[in-house]
């Protein structure tokens, strides 16, 4: 009787609405007079000698399926591009499957865990924006541009306004994790946008600021670019919870829920080792020492 | 013709909260419904109830004159309704069928002595104490008082503080409250550990001045830890908004419980009355803990202590609007989310390890897509 509709993913800020700052300064960023609403047209082979204004980071792992597709999507979002991918345990084709799609290819031998592939594909980035992506989802130019766009206008971090499915009465717990985080950090308004979902686009001088160390566990270095006084903004929505792939599930949870839920316990602990117990919240006045211990 | 039968096939799936679209919505977490569960059985219980009611009777009739003055603890009441507890009933009811036995034994026990009586006597183990802590509560605290006459408390302590108001006398009219009296505000919840000091009961119930609760819906609370769980919480899941549309305290206590490894819990919480806690609990995590009730309850569910939701009393409606506890970011909400802080805080600070550990990241990278 109920007849399945077909969903189809709708973007709530389209590109033609970015707002003007973003476009404007883009525009002189990238020196060019190339109008933004057309599509871009990509420079296949890039000129290794020209310093790119974005670099886009790819950590892969076993992905030769997606890979080259992620990495053609990556080299349209701006003129002056350089993609690189961060192959790390690869056992197939990922990393010949980039190179010959146009990106610069990171060999590591060994699976080099969850994230960390962001840390050194950034110390090998040489952009002014660092875009970071997902060797696993391929994502349209159009929704990778304003991530870029809005760090070329001033914005340090650029996060997906991505909240997770929120419509239950009980989030998943990554979700709660980043809300939390959110919230704990003064930044409720930025509600579920996390460093853990990409895409998310980091200025060049957040990521000098922060290291590239911390970037490995994306909580940890949202925590520090917040309370760094860094620019935080949710620009752009690309609902990427329907573009993962499924997983294989260990007693009915994905494994990573618990690494990403630990990241966040490591960022809080940071954010309260920074400020104090509370996290700078205050106590009403609670006479505290009335209780016999 | 087609249409009605559409709707009729329709219409059930919608309405049934145990469907496919409630649990995936999360209704799961609630764990009401415990009627199925019932040790006395529906049909077994018209005769047990008018036995009680019989019993009652003949316990009322050689009733003592003054009992009406003593406290329900130690009335003859509570005594014989006990002992013909132990002796009649073989499995102990859930407290739905409890609090059915328990006022036809009243009814019983009234008839027989002659006296209206609308206390509730229940067996329990151990001894029950409650804490209820007020500031200028002088039009609630009286019916407060009043509702925990009724249950088998053996001390209600009230902590009175900053108050202004005839807050005091009304209070000093039951004689059941044990009264502390401080002249300035204590803040907020340092009333529940300045209480909790005073009673060494192996049940203590906690409760504000500001919401008068019927003695029927607090009973559970002290029953299900007498029972043997270490606390027992306000199920107020029912009431919670989806998530998208709930505000950053309530989002804190989800995470603080899904970080403890307890999803059930869902957004429950030490913070909110009534709730219920063990006394070796209260010993064993220190009495200065329950002043910042989260904190108290990271400590609690990471030592193992066992947690369980009660039927939900509203008090979400009841409570008292304030200048400082509505809106977002208001005064409370900061504290509040200040407290979640401060018990992840501490639960870090004490060596505290997640419960299921995935392993390294590059073990989970391994696993996940490993060729």
């Amino acid at each position: 009787m109920q007849r399945r509709r077909k969903r189809r993913i709708t973007y709530r800020r389209s590109y033609r609405t970015m707002p003007r700052r973003y476009r404007h300064a883009a525009k002189t960023a990238a020196g060019s007079k190339t109008r933004i609403n057309t599509k871009l047209q990509a420079r296949r082979v890039p000129r290794s000698d020209a310093v790119p204004a974005v670099s886009v980071i790819i950590p892969a792992m076993n992905e030769q399926k997606t890979i080259a597709s992620v990495v053609r999507k990556a080299l349209r979002v701006h003129p002056s591009c350089e993609v690189i991918v961060v192959a790390n345990g690869c056992r197939d084709r990922t990393a010949e499957a980039a190179e010959s799609a146009g990106a610069r290819v990171l060999r590591y031998e060994q699976p080099l865990g969850h994230d960390v592939g962001r840390s050194l594909g950034t110390q090998a980035a040489r952009g002014q924006v660092m875009l970071y992506l997902d060797g696993d989802m391929p994502i349209e130019a159009l929704q990778l541009r304003p991530f870029a766009l809005a760090v070329l206008g001033g914005v340090d971090v650029a996060l997906n306004r991505y909240n997770g499915p929120v419509r239950l009465r009980q989030a998943h717990p990554v979700v709660q994790a980043k809300h939390a985080l959110n919230t704990l950090l003064r930044r409720a308004d930025l509600q579920g946008a996390s460093l853990t979902a990409v895409p998310h686009a980091l200025s060049r001088r957040s990521v000098d600021l922060l290291g590239t160390e911390c970037l490995s566990v994306p909580p940890l270095a949202l925590a520090k670019a917040v309370a760094a006084g860094l620019r935080v903004e949710a620009v752009h929505e690309v609902p990427v919870g329907r573009l993962n792939r499924r997983r294989a599930k260990v007693d009915g949870i994905d494994p990573l829920q618990q690494v990403v839920l630990m990241d966040h316990i490591q960022a809080v602990n940071w954010y309260l080792s920074e400020t104090d117990p509370r996290g700078g919240r205050s106590d009403l006045g609670r006479d505290r020492k009335r209780v016999r211990r | 013709m087609r249409k009605r039968s559409r709707k009729s096939m329709l219409a059930p799936a919608r309405r049934k909260r145990g469907g496919r679209r409630a649990r995936q919505r999360g209704y799961a977490i609630s764990v009401r419904g415990s009627a199925a569960m019932m040790p006395v059985n529906r049909a077994e219980e018209g005769p047990l109830l008018e036995a009680a009611r019989q019993a009652g009777l003949l316990a009322g009739a050689c009733a003592m004159p003054e009992e009406a003055e003593v406290l329900l603890h130690e009335s003859q009441l509570q005594r014989t309704f006990a002992d013909w507890c132990a002796a009649h009933v073989k499995k102990r009811p859930d407290i739905q069928a409890m609090l059915r036995l328990s006022r036809s034994y009243t009814s019983g026990y009234a008839q027989g002595s002659g006296r209206k009586d609308n206390r509730i006597p229940l067996p329990l183990a151990g001894s029950a104490a409650a804490v209820v802590c007020a500031s200028n509560e002088e039009d609630t605290l009286g019916k407060v008082l009043q509702q925990l006459e009724r249950l088998p408390l053996r001390e209600v302590i009230v902590v009175l503080n900053g108050c202004r108001d005839q807050s005091y006398p009304v209070a000093r009219k039951h004689r059941i409250a044990s009264l502390l009296h401080f002249p300035d505000r204590l803040g907020h919840d340092v009333g529940r550990s300045v209480g909790a000091a005073m009673t060494s009961a192996d049940t203590v119930l906690f409760t504000d001045g500001d919401v008068a609760i019927s003695a029927e819906e607090l009973a559970p609370f002290i029953y299900k830890v007498d029972e043997g769980v270490d606390a027992a919480l306000n199920d107020l899941n029912p009431y919670l908004p989806l998530f998208a549309q709930q505000d950053e305290v309530t989002r804190c206590k989800s995470f603080l419980n899904t970080v403890l490894g307890h999803p059930e819990l869902g957004a429950n919480s030490l913070t909110a009355v009534p709730h219920a806690l063990a006394g070796h609990l209260i010993a064993d995590i220190g009495i200065g803990q329950l002043m910042v009730p989260p904190k108290a309850q990271a400590l609690a569910l990471a030592k193992g202590y066992r947690f369980a939701l009660v039927k939900p009393v509203d008090v979400i409606t009841a409570n008292r609007k304030r200048p400082g506890n509505t809106g977002a970011g208001n005064a409370v909400a900061d504290l509040i989310i200040g407290d979640h802080a401060e018990a992840l805080h501490a639960l870090l600070g004490t060596g505290w390890t997640p419960p299921s550990s995935a392993g390294s990241r590059v073990e989970v990278a391994l696993r996940r897509n490993a060729r």
